[in-house]
């Protein structure tokens, strides 16, 4: 019957145990898991201000930020006051961080503060509890470690213990009664064995109430240590976790992190409360820049000959040139068997030059006896022989001038003096840096919209506006080339550099605009965000993105609205390990 | 021995039941006010222009006790600062009157020691 009894008070135990480690039996503190610091660290925000506060020795160092943007404010007037401190105003140090020097700083004990806040446009009150932990204990930080005294006296445990007391009693009271029926009814049978048969029955019953008791201390002690958030053990003793600090950042264990101020500060971060916005529907492009047509020109040979340096030397590459400049001279080369054919009529020519002129000379001397107008028609061929003769001079002195035909920078100049070259050869083209273009090559989608405005983003990150010219009705390389033109170029784009092209139409989605910069790789390569929950813990997530333009994009899911998303510093805070 | 058994059972529900029954506590004002919780207790707070009431309240709703409490309350209003005592009521709240009014964007710190007790702290923004 006793066996029965104690089967049956352990299966309850057992039950008891269960019941108690399951889930929502947390009675450490609220929130986001603990960070255990070594230092003080107190935490306060207020709609327009967050505080953190810190000690080192007898300073307290105040970071003090807006919790939205997490902008440092500068030029507040802090207060600091509580039971028994004296009140005293906090020094700026740095923009955004204030100091006091105070005794109680590092004097054990909790202190209730309140922060009276003063900036030129504002005033808050801030408040929180600065404990200091015992010397030779580490912090009790956020509820970490939670000391044994804590444990018995909380309201739960002290249930249970009162419980197991009562039932101890109950226990006790009912063996007791059983064994001494059960000696009162050995009395009767055998006087001779009564005084063994009650020691060995004071021994059961003594050997089953150590085992209950055993099994109602461990009923007690295990679901009581085993909910999460009480890491005992590493709590009042263990100097390891208070030597790793609480001002380096770190990995929390849930996936977020630990970001002290005074990193905050140096990494330069800042946050911006996300906010739903209707943007144009968008979507990239491969792009290349081009020269605009229209001041895009080229210089060719005529016809073969050989170059020829003119009065300002030979043109070059990066010369900047004026429509109609000379570049160089071509002097045309003349085949041989042209060369033949010319010297022969001009030996011809000379011929009937001479004739011409013989003639002339009998003519006039005997003037008197000829017609006047034979004399004229001699005079005539002979001056149309020298205008054949002038004519067929040699052709060597004449040269051809090439000349820009736009205005414009010379970009490619495949000429040396004394080249031979052959007609159509390329010898100069000249664009225009000013008009540019850019050919974004694209899949011709159908439903997407006209395209409205269209960005591009050049190998460097500068961002160009684009104006849409228009897009070729026929497929190249299976794509569809748009044209783009440049609106506003800087020097250092150069034709043939590769851009990125956003193109946005006119149908429209909803989400929420970031700057790229805010969007991340994780480690399992998808986006996500790094959102701030409280002044010095981020946490991150992932997100579906929407390219936008160059410095935006479009968040469609992972976020909603108000949550501050940290937009500069996101990739370092990815880093943190 | 059955009925010792059916003791056990009792005592071993009677003392698995309540414990997992907390959770789920009114956050409407009793009096009107705006309700903080401490980590300790529920602190009610009833500010008018010039006057400033606390009610206290364990974490299960009972009222707190409280003849030896020691509160002061901290108040921003207008971009004026002031300090003031809260006494003990008899009616079991704690009192304070100053000159501040309980307009929108009035920021109240109320410190409270009960004794044998850490300091809490409690902050309310008026709306």
């Amino acid at each position: 019957m006793f066996r029965t009894t104690i089967t049956l008070f352990a299966i309850f135990v057992l039950t008891i145990s269960a019941a108690w480690a399951g889930p929502g039996h947390d009675h450490g503190d609220e929130g986001p898991a603990p960070v255990t610091n070594a230092a003080p660290r107190l935490e306060s925000v207020g709609s327009t201000m967050e505080l953190v506060a810190i000690s080192e020795g007898h300073r307290l160092i105040m970071y003090l930020d807006h919790p939205d943007t997490s902008e440092p404010i500068e030029g507040a007037s802090i207060e600091v006051s509580g039971e028994g401190i004296p009140v005293a105003l906090a020094k700026p140090v740095e923009p955004g961080t204030y100091e006091l020097e105070a005794d109680w700083v590092d004097q054990p004990g909790a202190k209730a503060l309140v922060f009276t806040i003063t900036t030129k446009t504002d005033a808050d009150l801030l408040n929180g509890t600065w404990s200091v932990p015992e010397a030779g204990h580490a912090a009790p930080s956020d509820g970490a470690a939670t000391p044994l005294v804590q444990i018995l006296t909380r309201p739960d445990i002290l249930t249970m213990l009162a419980g197991a007391l009562a039932l101890g009693f109950v226990l006790a009271f009912a063996l007791r009664a059983r064994s001494r029926q059960k000696i009162g009814r050995d009395d009767d049978d055998a006087p001779t064995t009564k005084a063994s048969a009650t020691k060995s029955i004071h021994l059961r019953s003594a050997a089953e109430l150590i085992l209950i008791a055993a099994l109602v201390g461990f009923a007690i002690a295990s679901p009581a240590l085993a909910g999460p958030g009480h890491d005992h053990g590493d709590g009042g003793h263990d100097e390891a976790p208070a030597a790793a600090g609480g001002i380096t950042p770190r990995k929390l264990p849930g996936g977020g992190v630990f970001v002290p101020k005074s990193t905050q500060r140096l990494l330069g971060l800042r946050t911006t409360p996300a906010a739903t916005a209707s943007s144009a529907r968008t979507r990239e492009l491969i792009g290349t820049v081009v020269p605009d047509p229209s001041s895009f020109g080229q210089v060719q040979a005529p016809m073969d000959g050989q170059i020829e340096v003119s009065e300002r030397g030979i043109s070059y590459a990066g010369q900047k040139v004026q429509a109609g400049e000379v570049l160089a001279l071509l002097s045309p080369s003349i085949p041989v068997a042209d060369l033949g054919t010319m010297q022969q009529l001009r030996a011809e020519v000379d011929g009937k030059l001479i004739i011409a002129e013989q003639k002339l000379d009998r003519l006039t001397r005997i003037a008197s006896v000829v017609a006047k107008s034979q004399i004229d028609d001699t005079k005539a061929e002979l001056a149309a022989l020298r205008e054949q003769k002038r004519v067929l001079e040699p052709k060597d002195t004449q040269k051809i001038a090439l000349k820009a035909p736009v205005s414009g920078i010379i970009s490619v100049a495949n000429v040396r003096a004394g080249q031979v070259v052959t007609a159509r050869d390329t010898l100069f083209e000249i664009v225009d840096p000013e008009k540019l273009w850019v050919e974004g090559i694209g899949d011709a989608g159908h439903g997407e919209g006209a395209i409205m405005a269209a960005q591009a983003l050049d190998g460097e990150g500068h961002s160009l506006k684009l104006s849409y010219v228009g897009r070729s009705p026929t497929l190249r390389q299976q794509a569809t080339p748009f044209l783009f033109r440049i609106e506003d170029s800087h020097p250092e784009l150069v034709i043939g550099s590769p851009v990125k092209v956003f193109a946005q139409s006119d149908s429209t989605t909803q989400g929420i605009e970031l700057p790229l910069a805010a969007v991340v790789r994780g480690n399992n390569g998808i986006p996500q965000v790094w959102i701030k929950e409280s002044p010095e813990r981020f946490r991150p997530a992932e997100v579906k993105t929407q390219p936008l333009d160059g410095e935006r994009l479009l968040v469609l899911a992972g976020i909603k609205p108000g949550d501050r998303v940290v937009t500069s510093a996101a990739e370092l805070i990815n880093q943190i390990r | 021995m059955k009925k010792y058994t059916a003791l056990i059972l009792g005592t071993v529900l009677a003392l698995a039941s309540p414990a997992f029954a907390e959770g789920e506590h009114s956050h409407a004002g009793k009096h009107g006010g705006k309700i903080v919780e401490t980590g300790h207790h529920h602190m009610e707070i009833v500010a008018k222009d010039g006057s400033l009431e606390v009610y206290l309240a364990h974490e299960d709703g009972d009222a707190e006790d409280v003849k030896d409490a020691k509160a002061k309350a901290t108040i921003l209003s207008e971009g004026q600062k002031q300090e003031i005592e809260l006494v003990p009521d008899p009616a079991n709240f704690l009192k304070g009157t100053g000159t501040f009014k309980a307009a929108k964007g009035t920021t109240i710190v109320v410190t409270l020691t009960m004794p044998g007790h850490k300091p809490e702290q409690a902050r309310i923004k008026l709306d």
